[in-house]
């Protein structure tokens, strides 16, 4: 005897094993496809701890003396606050580096206010010594003692008072220490300069009241 | 015994502070140089000073202004010798009596140059601190009044100098300075 299945079930069976076929082949093909999201994710955490590790390693280093200008590294701030890590920590450091920075950027702005303050006093006195050179030159070269006199009178004005002390360097050190005339004052100075017929050419900055007057001199002998 | 033996260390404590003193007044060349010329600026300023005084067309109130400058390059107790071809004898004046003196000189026109002005002894450390030297110079007169009479000499003077590190307060700051000033102006020898 011949032993058949009926027609029915083997077209039962050959469905079902179709099935299972398809099955097997979409989790063949699904089931890597998860475990790479899976990596990539991971991938993409990693990358992220890393970026908040350098961030705030960064931040750190600009609160200190790491050799980076203020404006660079206000630029560097910057670019860490770009990154909007929505990090706690990365947040609370870009608190305190911005902190620090305005301080500092506080501090750059009274300095450069102070620096160009200080040339322009230098400036002032630069100004000021060579109106004082011409006076002296007039009353070196006077034609008569009145005349002379007259240029004192002028040049004194320049003078926050007639007992403004002069002080002239005979010689300055290696160390730059100097040794100095016995010190006088400007009317004696001037009157000097009547009598001898001769002045000193250079100065050290002129020392200037608030109205500009000068009330130290110092002189350099050739 | 032991007396001897504290009174010998305090010789040699003190013979050592004054060695160290010595020491911490000697000067360096460039320095020295510095004051060589400075002391010898002095003198030429006092011979402007002689000239000035002496030059009749000066103003009265200009040659006692002069004179007071003139003073101050002096020690208190300095004397300027004067000499003359007509007598023997070398006067000596206090600063200030001189250069009345040379005011009041009964010449119409009177010229003092000084020349030759250089060290004969170079400025020399002594022991209270102070160096010391001496400048000459020679001084040339000439005195004539409006009827022509005429009078002429040259004079040879020594000048003793002094030289001391001061310190004074210039704005609330002290500066080392260093003080010149003239001792005797002595007369070596005056010919025509």
């Amino acid at each position: 005897m011949i032993f058949s299945f009926p027609t029915n079930i083997a077209a039962v069976l050959r469905t079902n094993l179709m099935l299972a076929l398809v099955v097997f082949s979409v989790a063949m093909v699904v089931s890597p496809g998860c475990s790479g999201r899976k990596k990539a994710e991971q991938a993409a955490q990693e990358q992220r701890d890393k970026t908040i590790q350098g961030a705030l390693s960064s931040l750190k280093a600009l609160m200190t003396d790491n050799g980076m200008t203020v404006p660079q590294k206000r630029a560097e701030w910057n670019r860490i606050k770009n990154l909007n890590l929505n990090h706690a920590e990365v947040d609370e450091w870009l608190d305190k580096v911005d902190a620090f920075l305005k301080q500092e950027e506080q501090r750059m702005a009274e300095e450069k206010l102070e620096s160009e303050r200080l040339a322009a006093e230098k400036e002032k006195a630069k100004k000021s010594f060579q109106n004082l050179l011409t006076y002296f030159e007039r009353i070196a070269n006077a034609s008569s003692v009145d005349d002379a006199n007259r240029h004192i009178q002028e040049a004194l004005g320049l003078f926050s008072s007639a007992q403004v002390p002069v002080l002239i360097v005979i010689s300055t050190g290696a160390n730059g220490s100097k040794d100095y005339d016995r010190p006088t004052t400007i009317r004696k100075y001037l009157d000097y300069i009547k009598d001898q017929r001769k002045y000193e050419r250079q100065a050290e900055p002129l020392k200037l009241d608030e109205q500009g007057k000068i009330k130290e001199l110092e002189l350099i002998k050739q | 015994m032991s007396r001897y033996i504290i009174a010998l260390f305090f010789i040699m404590g003190f013979s050592a502070a004054g060695l160290g003193q010595e020491k911490s007044l000697e000067i360096t060349p460039q320095r020295k140089r510095a004051i060589d010329s400075l002391a010898l600026e002095k003198v030429r300023d006092l011979s402007r000073y002689i000239t000035l005084v002496g030059n009749k067309s000066t103003p009265f109130s200009e040659a006692q202004r002069v004179i007071d400058r003139a003073v101050e390059l002096f020690s208190d107790d300095a004397q300027i010798g004067v000499s003359s071809l007509n007598r023997r004898e070398i006067r000596y004046f206090t600063v200030r009596r001189y250069f009345d003196h040379l005011m009041a000189l009964n010449y119409d026109q009177v010229t003092v140059e000084w020349y030759n002005i250089q060290y004969v002894s170079d400025l020399e450390l002594q022991p209270d601190g102070r160096y010391v030297g001496v400048i000459t110079i020679f001084q040339k007169f000439t005195g004539q009044n409006n009827e022509g009479l005429k009078y002429e000499d040259t004079t040879k003077k020594d000048i003793t100098i002094y030289v001391e590190k001061k310190q004074t307060q210039i704005g609330g700051r002290l500066v080392d300075y260093w003080d010149v000033w003239l001792g005797d102006v002595r007369v070596a020898h005056t010919s025509k």
